[in-house]
This record gives C-alpha cells, sequence and structure tokens, in this order.
C-alpha cells in the first residue's frame, strides 16, 4: 500500500477510535508554529545508495475558521551532507480539541525545491525545483493560554523534483503560539438567590 | 487525561512506524552501481541496480569523459574507474562517491598509445594493462592505491604483434593474455614483479579467425577464445607450469554468428554472446577435457547486435550490453542450472560499449 494511503487510512481509524465525539471546546482563531524537523529524504530516487537524513526546521502559520476547520500554511528546510530539500505548502487543517490537547491533520500543496552535491559540478551540486504534497497528522498540548507544546507532527512529503517523485517522511516538534478563540464559550453558573 | 494523552503518542508513534516502513523512503543497503561507456556522447552513464535488480539513474549522469570511451574498469578498492578513450589516446581516472553513485574525473588524462582498445587490471588493483590497437604495443602502468594516478612502469609500452585487442589477465596475475584478430592469434606473457612482459616460449599461439574475446575458466585450466569470423570457440589448455596454450580435443566448437564477448559465469558456465545472431549461447565446461556441451535452452534470445557481457557485481546476474537497441539488459542467473532469465533493461541515449558492475 503507498504510503500516502497508508497515512490516509491510519488518520482515518484514529480519529475515530481515539478522538470520540469530543466535548465542546474553544479553539485558538490563530496559530504560529516553530520547531526542529528530521527528515528522511528518497535520495535512492536520485540514484543514491540510501536515504538521505536531514536536519532543519519549520514554521508554520494556521487560521481557524471554525473550532474544527481552518487553513495552514507551512515553510521547511532540511540539510544533509550531500542534500538541502526546501518546501512551502498551503491547504486546510481539521482540527479535534479535547481539554488542553488538540488532534490536528493537514493536507497540502505547494512547491518544493532539492539541491544535491555531485562531484565535479562547476558550483559543486545542482538543484531542483518540483511540486510537493503533505499529508500531515500530530498533536499539539497547551501549556498556557498563549502557547502549545506541539508534541509530535508526522509528514508524509511526496516531491517531484529532478524528474523523479521522491516519497519523504519528515517528523517536526516545537512551539506554538496562539491567540484569538473561536468555538463555544462555556456559561459562567450563576448561583442560586 | 493522562492515560488518554498515552494513548494518543503511541498511535502516532505507531502511525509513523508503519507509513516509514516499505515506503518510498527506504533504500537497500545491497545496491550497487552500472557505470556504461557510451561511445557517441563521450560519456560514462551511471545506473543504480537494487537488490530486485531495478534500475534508476544515478544524479548527474552521463558523466564526461574523453572522446569515444570503450573500455572500462574498475579499482578493487571501489574508488576509482578507469576508462580508455580511443579516439583520444588517453585514459580518463574517475573517481566515484560511494554515497550517490556519481563520478567526477581527475584531470589530466594519462596518455597511451595510438587506439587504446582493451584495459586489464590485476586483482590487487596494482597495474593496469592497455592495449593499442594501431600503434601494436602494450602500455602498463602502476596504479597509486590512493590518488589513482597511473604511472607507466620501466620499458612500457612494450612491443607487441600487429594490432593487439582483448586483454585477459590471469587470476594470479602472472600471465597476460592478448588477442591479434589479424593474425589469429593468440600471445601469452609473463609478468614481471614491476609489469615488465616477457612473451613466452611457442607464443604467439594459433586459434581461429578473427579473436575477439577472451576468458578462462575459474581454475585457469582453459583460456577460451571467441572467433569472431569463423563463428567458433576455440578451447585451450594452458599448461600450469609454462602458462604454453594447447588446443583441446574437439576444438574449436561452433557458436552462433560473430560470437564477440565471453564470460564464464559462478555457475561455471561459460557464456558468448553472438552479434550477428542476436543471441546468448550457454555452454558447461568439462572440467577435464574442456569440452563443450550447450545447456539446456541454449541460445538465449536477448537485445539485437549484444557486443558486450559482464556479470553483476552480486553475482546474480548477467548484463548485456546492445548496440543495436542501446539497451543494457539483466539475465537472472539461475544459481544450479546458469539458465538465463530476461529481467529489467535501461535504454541510452547511444549504444553502449561496456559496462562495468562496481561493488
Amino acid at each position: 500500500m503507498h504510503t500516502a494511503t497508508r497515512l490516509a487510512v491510519a488518520a482515518a481509524l484514529f480519529f475515530t477510535l481515539v478522538v470520540l465525539p469530543a466535548a465542546a471546546q474553544e479553539m485558538p482563531r490563530y496559530q504560529v508554529f516553530g520547531g526542529y524537523s528530521y527528515w528522511r529524504f528518497d535520495s535512492p530516487s536520485l540514484g543514491f545508495a540510501n536515504t538521505s537524513e536531514l536536519n532543519g526546521g519549520k514554521i508554520s502559520a494556521a487560521f481557524n475558521l471554525t473550532r474544527l476547520f481552518g487553513v495552514v500554511g507551512e515553510v521547511s528546510g532540511g540539510w544533509g551532507p550531500l542534500v538541502r530539500a526546501y518546501d512551502a505548502v498551503i491547504g486546510p487543517q481539521i482540527s479535534y480539541p479535547r481539554g488542553r490537547t488538540v488532534f490536528f491533520g493537514q493536507l497540502m500543496f505547494g512547491k518544493a525545491k532539492s539541491r544535491v552535491a555531485i562531484q565535479g559540478e562547476p558550483n559543486g551540486g545542482t538543484s531542483s525545483t518540483g511540486r510537493a504534497f503533505n499529508l500531515a497528522g500530530g498533536v499539539d498540548y497547551e501549556i498556557s493560554s498563549h502557547f502549545s507544546i506541539r508534541a509530535v507532527q508526522v509528514d508524509y512529503l511526496s516531491t517531484h523534483t529532478f524528474d523523479k517523485d521522491q516519497s519523504n517522511l519528515r517528523f517536526s516538534a516545537g512551539l506554538v503560539y496562539h491567540f484569538g478563540r473561536v468555538g463555544r464559550h462555556k456559561k459562567e453558573k450563576m448561583p442560586a438567590p | 487525561m493522562r492515560k488518554n494523552w498515552g494513548i494518543t503518542i503511541s498511535i502516532l508513534l505507531a502511525i509513523a512506524a508503519w507509513a516509514s516502513c516499505g515506503g518510498g523512503g527506504n533504500s537497500s543497503s545491497s545496491s550497487h552501481v552500472l557505470y556504461i561507456t557510451v561511445p557517441d556522447s563521450n560519456g560514462v552513464s551511471a545506473f543504480r541496480i537494487n537488490s530486485s535488480g531495478q534500475l534508476t539513474s544515478v544524479l548527474g549522469s552521463p558523466f564526461p569523459v574523453g572522446t569515444s570511451p570503450h573500455t572500462i574498469v574498475g579499482h578493487p578498492s571501489g574508488k576509482f574507474l578507469y576508462v580508455a578513450n580511443q579516439s583520444e589516446d588517453s585514459i580518463s581516472l574517475l573517481k566515484i562517491d560511494s554515497r550517490s553513485g556519481a563520478v567526477a574525473e581527475s584531470l589530466p588524462r594519462t596518455p597511451t598509445g595510438d587506439s587504446p582498445s582493451s584495459l586489464a587490471m590485476d586483482s590487487g588493483g596494482t597495474l593496469l594493462f592497455v592495449s593499442n590497437q594501431i600503434s601494436s604495443t602494450i602500455s602498463v602502468y602502476s596504479i597509486d592505491s590512493g590518488a589513482g594516478t597511473l604511472t607507466q612502469v620501466a620499458g612500457s609500452p612494450f612491443l607487441a604483434h600487429l594490432n593487439p585487442s582483448a586483454l585477459l589477465l590471469s587470476a594470479s596475475g602472472s600471465l597476460l593474455y592478448v588477442a591479434y584478430p589479424n593474425l589469429d592469434r593468440v600471445s601469452v606473457y609473463s609478468v614481471g614483479s614491476g609489469g615488465a612482459l616477457q612473451e613466452i616460449a611457442g607464443s604467439p599461439f594459433p586459434v581461429g579467425h578473427g579473436p575477439a574475446a577472451l576468458a578462462t575458466d575459474s581454475s585457469a585450466k582453459f583460456l577460451f577464445v571467441a572467433n569472431s569470423s569463423d563463428n567458433t570457440l576455440s578451447v585451450m589448455a594452458i599448461n600450469s607450469s609454462t602458462g604454453a596454450l594447447t588446443q583441446v580435443s574437439g576444438s574449436p566448437f561452433v557458436t552462433g554468428t560473430t560470437p564477440i564477448s565471453l564470460l564464464v559465469g559462478p555457475t561455471g558456465v561459460l557464456y558468448v554472446a553472438d552479434l550477428g545472431s542476436s543471441d546468448i549461447r550457454a555452454f558447461s565446461i568439462d572440467v577435464t577435457t574442456g569440452a563443450l556441451t550447450q545447456i539446456t535452452n541454449s541460445p538465449f534470445s536477448t537485445d539485437s547486435n549484444p557486443t558486450f557481457l559482464t556479470m553483476d557485481s552480486g553475482g546474480k546476474l548477467l548484463l548485456v550490453a546492445s548496440q543495436g537497441v542501446k539497451t543494457v539488459l539483466e539475465f537472472k542467473i539461475d544459481a544450479s542450472s546458469g539458465q538465463l532469465t530476461r529481467s529489467n533493461s535501461v535504454t541510452l541515449g547511444s549504444a553502449p560499449a561496456a559496462v562495468f558492475s562496481a561493488r
């Protein structure tokens, strides 16, 4: 089964089994994430012996239209001895808040750029830009009124560079800054007279 | 709440593990690279071959070398390739990046005699032999193990007979066999410690018409010669003391049209590429007499006009370069019978000349 299909099926099962009908919760209107990323870049698609392990970072910004649905855009980069990779994607985000925990899924499209070091090339390497598709999911845990920890985000990132398809896997973690609120508010109970 | 949190994290980690297992981001660490000379494009094409025999072009391929590259050999260290540029009378030294499979030429090129046509290297990677077809000489170079650079040994180039072509160095490195297509002869030279060549008594030895390729069995008892002009194979017994050649009973043996390349495979079967009949013939070898017998289902059809045979470094695939359709074709070798089964192939922009499979 293709990796993207696996992730989609797993995400659907996950949200069905784990995210039971959630109690009504507020969601931040705006979310800004910044953190560390670890990539497993599909170098064998370019004739390499092994998958390249890249270290890098990611920033993203989300705008939640409703408690459950929003739009997110992200920019990410990863660096290794032979490969450097970047992507910029945008798309819808679905969220399921449960108390302080927010589970989310993302489906984004955009562009990717890969640069590969090749000995003998005039500039030490060659670059290519192509399309990118990112299917992601993760979990945030709120630690204060404006900050959450993104414990993990898993991305299946499909890129098309150098006329080849790459199936990449990426793991991210970091800090989320959020502000504004959207969703149902709990009414304060007035004491009985 | 804590329990739900723990369950959530466990499931996310399991998703990540499942997605990463067997997905497109993983590769086989047993892969290696094929390097193919393409004379018309003055380049070397590179393809990574995985454990399933699937081929992926190496990024940056084809890599430029000199004019009309033909023969290619690899250093046993896996660090260097050497390519004979036939129209430029030179050898290109290529350094291999083992992670990517890419190669880069290290200049300047090493000059050879006129029209270098064949290369041979000893198993230790210390000496490189080059047959110079038009100048009728054999150049011998010592190889620097660190940089891969070539230095001509004392006495080189050594005078040979008219228009030497195919070269074959014995497994021990002590004998060099040289085919002379225009003389219908094969010479045998002893190789001195410094690479100096000395033709042995009785050499050159008569074979069939137009000897184009040479091979030996694993025990070095027999020398096989493809006679491209009379469509036969000469089988010569090798005197273990002197190196002298004697034709065995029943030789020469009939093969297809224009046998042009030979290879003894891991099962002890002799494979012959027939350029004119576009097939691969496979012969079992009698270990006592050297007599050849075609195996069941031989000849095996291949792409049009095969010109070169080599063994994949994994030992399970026979690789055939075909000039007619500009392909390199894989055949899976049956480990017990030596039977061939067609597998993957790559198509190049121009006709391939030779293939080297790196470790």
